[in-house]
């Protein structure tokens, strides 16, 4: 590995490296003030939320009560479920369809891929009222199916697989045919255990992107029951009476799991591939 | 030969009784969707166990939508395909549409003549569209200004009456961390409907009904914009960090001295569990120009029933029994749940004792008369009105010259519209 | 290698395959391109199902004028003639263009930056590091705008009190024409920086210390090591940044949404914010739709251009 092993041995190198850490955490802090500022707002009494404080002037937990009653459990299991369910199925899809645009030389390769880049230009707001109709002509109108499977095929993933398969070297390929490994095997044995770093980085922003999503759910979803967590959120802001301090509540703890799971699978992102092998 | 007979008998009675089961199983069933949250949000889920007890055979479930999408994209992709409630609320701004689509049912058959009597002809005029009763109106809201009453003894002033003393007032308050006044800044219907009563006290408009052209234009309405851009000048927030002045959040923590909003307000600023009720706050009309008159706007959502509804019937039939039949629902509404005038004669005898309770007496005895029903513009008018309001508000823009572009888009809006009004 | 000949003495037909004038098609060919059609099937069929079927609706409403309640009415190419001449689409769509030549050279630029810098810490605390910068990501749009709203508030907003410190007077922010699409995408930008910024990081660990290490011994410094080495082996990867976050700047609307409503005075009226009022505020569905293939017309040419210019990060 490149940076881990490596021991500062000199004076000037210490002070950099102190330096270098010192900037990282300022930076960090500038990052974090607003998150700072949500989590604060989230222990205010409902009276208090908007004075805007940094030190709250009274603590109460009442918003996390309060959300914490409302079934939240519920909702948090339908995020849970909808958000894993795409994650893993997009995830097999997409690293396949990466892999043909990549490697693969067939008829018609660069206007499918322009194709599949193009769905990404078309605005939400137009494809909405046809999918709807779509879907429920299918049947699929309050179902989960409803809210996962049209969010599976997505030109983004493709995208990126595809462009971290092209920085691949050729040479394992030909080392693995030469070898007489099928076009499959060379993909499921030497593609695909390469690509840990980005397939953890695409499940996290799948994963987040879904369990952060609110327009399609909101619209396929009919009934109390399948909420998900941002539109159980969003619910509770109404014309009067909103509690804002449950609206802080609910918010900080959507993003809990979503930063523990990073923190978790960070470290698989950045560590690289072995490349010793090719020798 | 009776043992056969017998098996024959219990044969054919297990079946009557199987499908006796499975016909008293089969249930109307109506979809009922609201946007209401906290205590209205309740009164509303609580609608459908009721009206289910008191009518075995139907089957309301109640469904809650998040506000800000209620009307834009749940409604409108819902019913684009074909798969809208059944009974819904309709918001006086988008209520032709609606109506003039042949969304909405014709409810004139379930108004007995008894029952439209008891509505005020106002409220019934904007439900009606061709002669045909297509809504059930249930609240009417009014529009005041709130102020608090610490701020201004500190600041020795008195609560304004006119324009330039509202103006003033702005100014003096706007200290510090505390603005001044509060009116909408977010362009949007909200934003006209807070602006409309400063038009109309004027004696200004926006379109002439007879003639199908617009008047947007003249002292009145540049002044009206005009006051606007004063009132942001002298304090009135840019910007503000709840989704809109609807919501009293800021006036009852103390950030804001004064703010325009309406009947609504009262239940929240009374209910302990929202913390307001320590903020002495007091109410008075709407401030009026010189030479102008007193004038509030009056709004409220209204009920519609789908036309295309599988059981039309029957949902019509609950919508009615909420508002339109005993005056208990629409009573614990407009008085308990929240405050609202009803736009029926017998709802507002029966709660007549609440109405001079607290800040309700302002509204009764100094608001109510001049309240104006609110307008239902198609959106296209709304948005020309509201560009003006942003261009003299926020981009500096002269009040006549924002008028007249107004006026000229919605004259040429007008020329190819063939709708009612 | 036996087989038949034509009398242009080309090969037609052998054990192995047959033409059809310049193509050979042979078993082989067929079983690969198959292969590749296999492996795209799933997708292919998802997109198709889900996104070309709509899409060819909106087309086709696009030349009708529909308000989603009573039925459509043709009306041909009408809806195309009246965006040509509308000011407030035109005006919408240099706004987006404004807020994409802003926002893509940010977030590219602040993203690479923070990749490199993380990449030259060593030690658990680049991890940590990781972990904070990442978090903006995982905010959602409702709960981002409330917070934001807050810290950008005119009159007790964080950033305010801090200008304060250094003298600058109180702005309005998201209240100033002037300055609300800026706002707008410095939120954003805050959101994302620290995800793409995972991405560098992903490829940057990808190359070998020994080529610094030989560099170095040749007396480069840090801007030419960046220069010849880190630079060209994120060829690919910077095409995927560029052409997605223009993409995504071209479509910024949830944002817009919820914390401007296109305001101030249509400050922040992007391209979609205005497909989406058409489509759901005047219910007049053909029209945005016809206005949203004009955009997607608009970015298609960017996007090609784009990658024609970096050549779709293809080596060699």
């Amino acid at each position: 590995m490149n940076s881990e092993g490596k021991l500062i041995k000199n004076k000037n190198g210490q002070i950099l490296y102190c330096v270098k850490i010192l900037g990282g955490i300022i930076l960090g802090c500038l990052f974090l003030i607003p998150i700072y500022m949500l989590v604060v707002s989230s222990i205010k009494p409902t009276g208090e939320v908007f004075d805007l404080r940094f030190i709250p002037k009274t603590i109460s937990l009442n918003g996390y009560s309060l959300i914490l009653k409302q079934k939240f459990l519920r909702y948090f299991l339908n995020s849970l479920f909808i958000s894993t369910t795409v994650t893993i199925v997009a995830l097999v899809f997409h690293s396949m369809a990466g892999y043909a645009l990549a490697r693969l030389n067939f008829v018609g390769r660069n206007v499918v891929f322009i194709l599949i880049l193009s769905t990404l230009m078309i605005p939400f707001s137009v494809i909405l009222v046809p999918l709807f109709i779509l879907v429920k002509n299918f049947g699929w109108l309050n179902t989960f199916k409803g809210v996962i499977i049209p969010a599976i095929p997505h030109a983004y993933g493709i995208f990126l697989f595809r462009q971290f398969f092209l920085t691949i070297p050729k040479e394992l390929e030909e080392a693995a045919t030469l070898d007489g490994c099928s076009p499959f095997g060379i993909f499921m044995r030497i593609f695909l255990p390469l690509s840990k770093p980005i397939i953890i980085t695409l499940a996290t922003a799948f994963f987040i992107a879904n369990w952060n999503n609110y327009m399609w759910p909101m619209i396929v979803n009919q009934s109390q029951n399948k909420w998900v967590l941002q539109v159980a959120l969003a619910n509770y802001i109404g014309r009067t009476g909103t509690p804002w301090d449950a609206i802080m509540a609910g918010g900080v703890i959507t993003i809990i799991p979503i930063v523990i799971l990073f923190f978790v699978l960070q470290r698989y992102i950045v560590e690289g591939i072995k490349m010793s092998g090719i020798k | 030969m009776k043992k056969s007979l017998l098996w024959l008998a219990v044969l054919v009675l297990s079946v009557s009784m199987i499908a006796a089961f499975s016909m008293a199983a089969e249930k109307t069933k109506i979809t009922f969707w609201y946007f209401h949250s906290g205590v209205e949000g309740e009164f509303m889920a609580a609608l459908a166990d009721k009206y289910n007890k008191v009518n075995p055979n139907v089957e309301v479930t109640a469904v809650s939508i998040p506000q800000a999408d209620y009307m834009g994209v749940k409604l409108t992709t819902a019913f684009a395909g074909n798969a809208g409630p059944d009974v819904f609320f309709m918001s006086p701004g988008d209520f032709l549409k609606y109506a003039n689509s042949g969304l909405a049912l014709d409810l004139t058959s379930y108004y007995t003549d008894q029952l439209k009597a008891d509505f005020l002809p106002s409220a019934l005029d904007a439900v009606t569209v061709n002669g045909k009763i297509v809504g059930i109106p249930f609240e009417i809201e009014l529009l005041g200004l709130y102020y608090n009453k610490d701020m201004f003894a500190a600041a020795n002033v008195q609560p304004p009456k006119t324009w330039n003393e509202l103006i003033k007032a702005t100014k003096t308050l706007t200290k510090g961390k505390v603005a001044g006044l509060l009116i909408e800044p977010n362009k949007g219907y909200y934003q006209n409907f807070t602006w409309y009563p400063f038009l109309w006290q004027g004696g200004g408009g926006i379109i002439d009904v007879a003639t199908k052209k617009g008047i947007f234009e003249g002292p009145a309405v540049e002044n009206a914009l005009k006051l606007w851009g004063d009132l942001v000048k002298a304090g009135a927030p840019a910007k503000i960090t709840i989704p809109g002045t609807w919501d009293l959040s800021l006036l009852g923590q103390g950030n804001v001295a004064m703010q325009i909003c309406g009947t609504w307000a009262i239940a929240v600023l009374e209910d302990p569990k929202n913390g307001y009720s320590e903020t002495n706050i007091g109410l008075v009309p709407l401030p009026i120009p010189d030479n102008g008159k007193a004038a509030t706007d009056a709004g409220g959502w209204k009920f519609m029933v789908n036309a295309n509804s599988k059981n039309a019937d029957a949902a019509a039939k609950f919508a009615m029994w909420v508002f339109g039949g005993d005056t208990s629902l629409p009573l614990e509404w407009c008085t308990k749940t929240k405050f609202a005038y009803s736009p029926r004669k017998s709802v507002v005898e029966a709660g007549k004792d609440i109405y001079s309770k607290g800040l309700r007496k302002v509204f009764t005895d100094e608001i109510y008369d001049t309240a104006i029903g609110e307008p239902r513009y198609p959106s296209e008018i709304v948005n020309a009105v509201g560009d003006a309001l942003q261009e003299v508000m926020f981009a500096n823009a002269d009040p006549k010259a924002a008028a007249k572009k107004a006026n000229d888009i919605i004259n040429e809006f007008l020329k190819s519209f063939s709708g009612s009004m | 290698m036996g087989g038949m000949i034509n009398n242009r003495g080309e090969m037609l037909m052998s054990s192995q395959g047959f033409a059809i004038g310049k193509f050979f098609i042979t078993k082989k060919r067929v079983e690969k391109n198959l292969f590749a059609y296999l492996m795209l099937a799933p997708d292919i069929i998802g997109l198709a199902i889900f996104i070309f079927i709509p899409v060819g609706v909106a087309l086709y409403v696009s030349l009708h004028e529909w308000n989603g309640i009573s039925p459509m009415k043709f009306i041909g190419l009408k809806n195309y003639a009246t965006l040509m001449l509308d000011s407030q689409w035109w005006h919408s769509v240099r706004i987006t263009i404004v807020y994409a030549l802003m926002f893509v050279p940010m977030v590219y630029c602040l993203s690479l930056l923070i990749a490199v810098f993380l990449n030259s810490i060593t030690g658990k605390i680049q991890g940590f590091l990781r972990t904070v910068y990442f978090v903006p990501f995982t905010v959602s749009t409702i709960v981002l705008s409330i917070i934001w709203l807050f810290m950008l508030d005119p009159r007790r907003g964080f950033v305010n009190e801090f200008l304060h410190i250094f003298g600058i007077p109180a702005q309005s922010f998201l209240g100033n024409p002037k300055q609300a699409l800026f706002c707008i995408e410095f939120i954003t930008a805050w959101t994302l920086i620290g995800y793409y910024s995972i991405i560098f990081l992903a490829v940057l660990k990808d190359i070998p210390v020994i080529y610094y290490e030989a560099a170095k011994l040749d007396g480069a410094n840090a801007f030419q090591l960046f220069k010849s080495i880190t630079f060209p082996m994120l060829k690919e990867v910077n095409v995927f940044v560029l052409v997605v976050t223009t993409i995504a700047s071209f479509q910024v609307f949830d944002q817009v949404k919820v914390m401007t409503n296109g305001g101030p005075a249509g400050a922040t009226n992007v391209a979609v914010f205005y497909i989406y009022t058409n489509a759901f505020d005047y219910l007049k569905l053909g029209y945005s739709s016809a206005l949203a293939f004009v955009l997607f017309v608009i970015m298609f040419v960017f996007s090609m251009m784009l990658l024609k210019i970096t050549r779709g990060g293809v080596r060699e």
